[in-house]
């Protein structure tokens, strides 16, 4: 109580300075609730979009090559105990008068429960002949209700059948689906020639949460060549996981920020104690225990943690809705309001907390050990003690050696995050012995500007370096993250730029509204400034392979093996070589290439057979794999890329519904029109009008750049957090230089007596900040390409090669990020100092 | 050899006339403390020729530190005028002032007179480099200086290491390095035993003489004031001179009342 008491009254003895401490701890604890509340609301936002998007959908099941299936189906997964409700549709393509091609959905209409929860316009329920289609369909179509339309399809025997719909409702869909025209079930399966087929069952459950328990299970009951998924689950799962590491990302630099919080309030309390010794001793004199002055310490830290705590997270109910901002210019969707959830504010209490005791406890400890003689009598104290940096030296070295073995993965063991903690606060207190000894670089400096300026500033090393410390230390810990921030980002750019160039390496993707016979390709070759192009066929169906580890249902490319691997150059695993490979699969039809990452799904390796179903069983060989660390991200169709075979173009059209026919067609130009990528994109798009090719083709260089954008938003982000946390230790270096000005009062006046001029003051106070800065930025460059070298071991061993990449740039601008960080720390107490009036600096004992 | 530096002396001769280096005709200071309303000084007027070493002794508040930070233009005056050298320091601006300091005027003050974290060579630089002075003529200055007040051998010596006489010893040095024309000495010797007081005051007495500065202490000291040319006693705020000697006969007087083996005091470290 007393101790409360106690440090209730002392605190606004010492307004500037608690008054910043409490902004850092405030800036910290908003930083860490604005960013997890923004980020929740991403998540929320994804989770109501896929909800949106799958309504009450759990379950999906289809054959894994799309092909129609008995509706007995039906009553199987019915069987299913913990399956509500299903509807079954019969899915087929068809293609409308200006060749759009839409996808025919057989529903049944009064039992249907995805279909009634559409939101319609017009007339629900369909009569023969009457069709609800999707709204963008109609306005493609230059339709509306009432308006009929012809379709034409290709029925169950394989014969085109036509027939004429109208349209009585339009589907105002959440996102842009396929164009998508609803017909009667029965109505659908007796034009197609398909009675009593199915291509899809859709199903909920009772609870929703255990959708991938159930999903297993009736894959399990309805056998290998079906494809059961959970969409929703499923889609919520990945983006978790996508998600997860971004997160982990921003919560470590606002861990960073808080970090840098408890220097704060350690230099603020450390202060604290060194101004109150006297006093110190005179209660340890008047009978006062040693835990009872800790315990005075500990509360005036509590005290401010938890102000700062508190106000920190009203802030960041504040801050949250910036980065909500922020989040959306990125090009998140419209986010929904960021709500503050009590277990997210204790969390942010707590942090607080935890960062102010952190630095509270040492400064409180050493209060309580404050030798009572000497605290009561100050000239007995004698000189400070020098000669501790052996043993700082060693701490230091011991930390930063076991560091770099776990960076490097030298060591026998790996303790996580263990790299992230040592090495910075190692190269800071390897930092301290040196800054001892940094008077040449001072000199250097700021001789240009005064000797004598340079003279005092080259000193600084000789005054106190535990605050010093503080200072270039909140700034290199800082920066060390900014430079491996940058670093990871250059390594994801290479290694994305990489991964796009090795998946869709061609000067130019043509993408046409509608499939083209594959003999374009030719035509395109002969144009004046195009080296070569070839056809990259999607399967319009998939397929299910059905591998020893595992069945996966795959997209199907077809491809020319002749022309293909002159622009598309994947890097094969294994003893076969490229050429031997593609020469393998364009001799046979029952041969395929796939990802390495699809071949470890199914447990293939090259030379391995292979059964895929599609529209029959065949058994196919892998004559090659080869990597691809972006594919994951290019889709084609209902089909990830990292999940697709590659077939000849001849077996595509014997086993997967193949035309010889493509969308996509890959160009590389003549080397001397390499440049000229996008005009000749331009100039085939005028040539073709009618494929609408400008809407739909990019070339390498936008792709690229594309990447390139995506990656520097989800960065920013990031490095947005951490420019926090230099405003922050900006906060920190005010309240030292504050500090530092108060107790030079009578050195500013016996300068000032010796004919130093106010410039020159504000000078020797600017140049310390600046050494401050400098010394704290070269710091960081070492620490920080230590800890990039250990991220990026870290990822290589997590399965996502991560290059080196010495960020030039983030150094760079470490530089000018520490250098505004001390002038805005500096810049109010320098010209304090140099404003003071000399009588009165004089006046200071 | 200690009394080489009294030697290099010449007496002030009765029949010459000094330059005229600082002159107050009416100087008031007032601030207000408070709700109340302090004059410090009130209507002060001096004269300090060349070559001269004045004494202003009186009680604690009684005006001294003021009038010699106004001298010392680390203040100004209410009213009144004060001319160093013939210029109205009052109606300088601060870059003035600043060049004043720099180039004419040294101090010495009674406690913490020295950059902590500066060594006693470098303190003594560092108005010499302010000034403009480049780094090697500085080091030379300083040295030069530093041998003469005994210090030689502490060149490297941070301010805690070294005693209080030999902190004073350095700020007599730093405050000449300039080549000031008047010095001004606030309590020099208030924190130092009465030996090493002694030893501080002769030495600034002979540094000063040689260097042809004008000297003006403000003391509670008897020892300081009997070896003044001229004696002010300031009490409340007026000043009023109490007694004036001849330079030679200080000098032997002075000498007469140094201790029995000045050498090893003088310019030995204590």
């Amino acid at each position: 109580m007393l101790s409360a008491r106690l440090a209730y009254r002392n605190i606004p003895r010492r307004k500037a300075r608690t008054i910043l401490t409490c902004a850092a701890i405030i800036l910290g604890v908003a930083l860490l609730v604005g960013i997890n509340m923004a980020t929740a609301s991403a998540m929320n936002e994804f989770a109501g979009y896929i909800n949106r998007f799958w309504g009450t959908t759990d379950l999906v099941v289809r054959y894994g090559s799309l092909a129609p299936f008995p509706d007995l189906v039906v009553s199987t997964v019915r069987s299913q105990g913990e399956i509500t409700n299903t509807a079954a549709r019969l899915e087929w393509p068809g293609i409308v008068s200006n060749s759009t091609i839409i996808q025919l959905v057989g529903v049944d209409t009064s039992h249907d429960f995805d279909y009634s929860n559409l939101n319609v316009t017009g007339v629900r329920s369909l009569q023969p002949g009457q069709a609800l289609i999707t709204d963008f369909l109609a306005q493609r179509l230059g339709l509306t209700i009432g308006s009929t339309f012809n379709v034409t399809a290709l029925n169950g025997s394989g014969q085109r059948a036509t027939f004429q719909l109208t349209i009585v409702g339009l589907d105002h869909p959440y996102r842009t689906l396929a164009p998508t025209a609803y017909l009667g079930l029965q109505e659908t399966q007796s034009k197609l020639g398909m009675t009593g087929l199915l291509t899809h069952v859709y199903a909920t459950i009772r609870d929703p949460s255990r959708a991938v328990i159930v999903r297993d299970s009736l894959q399990s009951t309805l056998g290998r060549l079906f494809d059961v998924t959970a969409p929703k689950a499923e889609a919520i799962e990945r983006i978790n996981g996508q998600m997860a590491g971004f997160q982990l990302g921003l919560n470590i630099m606002v861990l960073v920020a808080l970090v840098v919080c408890s220097f704060i309030v350690f230099n603020t309390l450390f202060m604290t104690v060194s101004e109150r010794t006297y006093e110190i001793g005179v209660l340890r004199a008047v009978g006062t225990s040693r835990p009872q002055v800790f315990r005075i310490f500990l509360a005036e830290g509590i005290l401010i943690g938890l102000v700062g705590a508190v106000a920190g997270v009203l802030a960041g109910v504040g801050l949250s809705q910036f980065f909500v901002k922020v989040f959306e210019n990125l090009g998140f969707p419209q986010l929904p309001e960021a709500v503050l959830t009590p277990e997210l504010a204790i969390t942010g209490i707590l942090a607080g907390l935890a960062a102010v005791l952190a630095g509270t406890i040492y400064p409180a400890l050493r209060a309580s050990r404050v030798d009572i003689v000497r605290a009561i009598r100050p000239f007995l104290q004698g000189p400070e003690r020098r000669g501790r940096h052996a043993i700082t030296a060693i701490v230091g070295g011991l930390m930063l050696g076991i560091a770099v073995l776990q960076a490097f993965r030298f060591s026998p063991f790996h303790i996580p995050y263990l790299d992230i903690v040592f090495i910075p606060l190692s190269i800071v207190i390897l930092g301290a012995v040196i800054y001892y000894r940094q008077g040449a670089l001072a000199k250097l400096i700021f001789s240009p500007v005064s000797r004598a300026v340079a003279l005092v500033v080259s000193r600084t090393g000789r005054r106190r370096l535990v605050r010093s410390t503080i200072s270039f230390g909140m700034i290199a810990i800082t920066l060390s993250f900014v430079i491996m921030i940058g670093g990871i980002q250059g390594g994801v750019q290479t290694s994305l730029e990489q991964g796009v160039r090795e998946a869709l390496g061609a000067d130019i993707i043509l993408v046409a509204n509608q499939s083209l016979p594959v003999s374009f390709a030719q035509t395109l070759s002969n144009q004046p400034k195009i080296s070569v192009a070839t056809p990259l066929s999607p399967s319009f169906l998939p397929a299910r392979a059905l591998g020893p580890r595992q069945d996966v249902t795959v997209g199907v490319l077809g491809i020319d093996p002749s022309q293909f691997p002159r622009i598309i150059a994947y890097n094969f695993l294994g003893s076969g070589s490229q050429d031997e490979a593609y020469q393998q699969l364009a001799s046979s039809n029952e041969t395929v290439l796939m990802p390495d990452s699809l071949a470890s799904k199914l447990g293939v390796s090259t030379g391995d057979h292979l059964t895929i179903f599609s529209n029959s069983t065949t058994t196919f060989t892998v004559v090659g794999i080869f990597t691809g660390p972006v594919l994951q991200y290019i889709r084609f169709g209902e089909s990830y890329a990292s999940d697709s075979i590659i077939v000849n173009l001849n077996s595509q059209s014997k086993y997967f519904g193949g035309k010889y026919e493509s969308p996509i067609f890959l160009i590389n130009l003549k080397p001397e029109y390499k440049h000229q990528t996008a005009l000749v994109a331009q100039d085939l798009s005028t040539q073709y009008p009618r494929y609408d090719l400008a809407e739909n083709s990019i070339t390498l260089d936008q792709l690229l750049g594309l990447v390139k954008t995506t990656v520097d938003k989800v960065f920013a982000v990031i490095l947005l957090i951490l420019y926090f946390a230099i405003l922050i230790t900006s906060l920190g270096i005010t309240v030292n230089m504050m500090m530092n000005v108060t107790e030079r009062r009578r050195e500013i006046g016996l300068l000032r007596s010796q004919g130093m001029s106010r410039g020159q003051i504000l000078w020797v106070f600017l140049g310390e900040g600046v050494i401050l800065g400098i010394f704290g930025f070269l710091l960081a460059i070492p620490s920080g390409l230590l800890l990039l070298r250990g991220a990026t071991n870290s990822t290589t061993v997590a399965g996502f090669w991560l290059p080196y990449v010495i960020p030039w740039t983030a150094i760079e601008e470490s530089f000018i990020l520490a250098m505004i960080a001390v002038l805005l720390g500096t810049f109010y107490s320098a010209f304090k100092a140099s404003r003071l009036e000399i009588t009165r600096a004089l006046q200071q004992a | 050899m200690a009394y080489s530096l009294l030697a290099d002396v010449a007496p002030l001769e009765p029949s010459r006339s000094p330059l005229l280096i600082v002159k107050l005709d009416h100087v008031e200071k007032s601030y207000r403390l408070g709700k109340t309303t302090v004059n410090a000084l009130r209507g002060v007027s001096l004269t300090l020729r060349e070559r001269e070493f004045v004494v202003v002794m009186g009680p604690s508040g009684s005006g001294k530190t003021t009038l010699l930070n106004i001298i010392g233009t680390l203040d100004r005056a209410s009213s009144g005028q004060v001319l160093l050298e013939g210029s109205d320091t009052g109606k300088m601006r601060d870059g003035e002032l600043t060049w004043l300091r720099r180039h004419k005027i040294g101090f010495i003050f009674q406690f913490h007179n020295l950059i902590p974290v500066l060594t006693a060579l470098e303190n003594v630089q560092l108005p010499l480099l302010t000034s403009g002075v480049n780094t090697k003529q500085a080091e030379e200055r300083a040295k030069n200086l530093l041998a003469r007040i005994g210090l030689s051998s502490r060149l490297n010596h941070l301010p805690d290491e070294l005693s209080g006489g030999e902190q004073q010893r350095v700020a007599i040095a730093r405050a000449l390095a300039n080549h000031p024309r008047i010095l001004l000495a606030d309590e020099p010797t208030g924190d130092l035993d009465t030996k090493t007081g002694n030893e501080v005051v002769q030495l600034m007495y002979d540094m000063a003489k040689q260097e042809n500065a004008t000297v003006m202490v403000v003391t509670h000291d008897p020892v300081v004031a009997k070896r003044a040319e001229r004696v002010f006693e300031m009490r409340d705020g007026i000043l009023t001179e109490t007694r004036s000697l001849d330079a030679l006969h200080h000098g032997i007087r002075a000498v007469e009342q140094l201790p029995p083996e000045p050498e090893k005091t003088l310019f030995q470290p204590n």
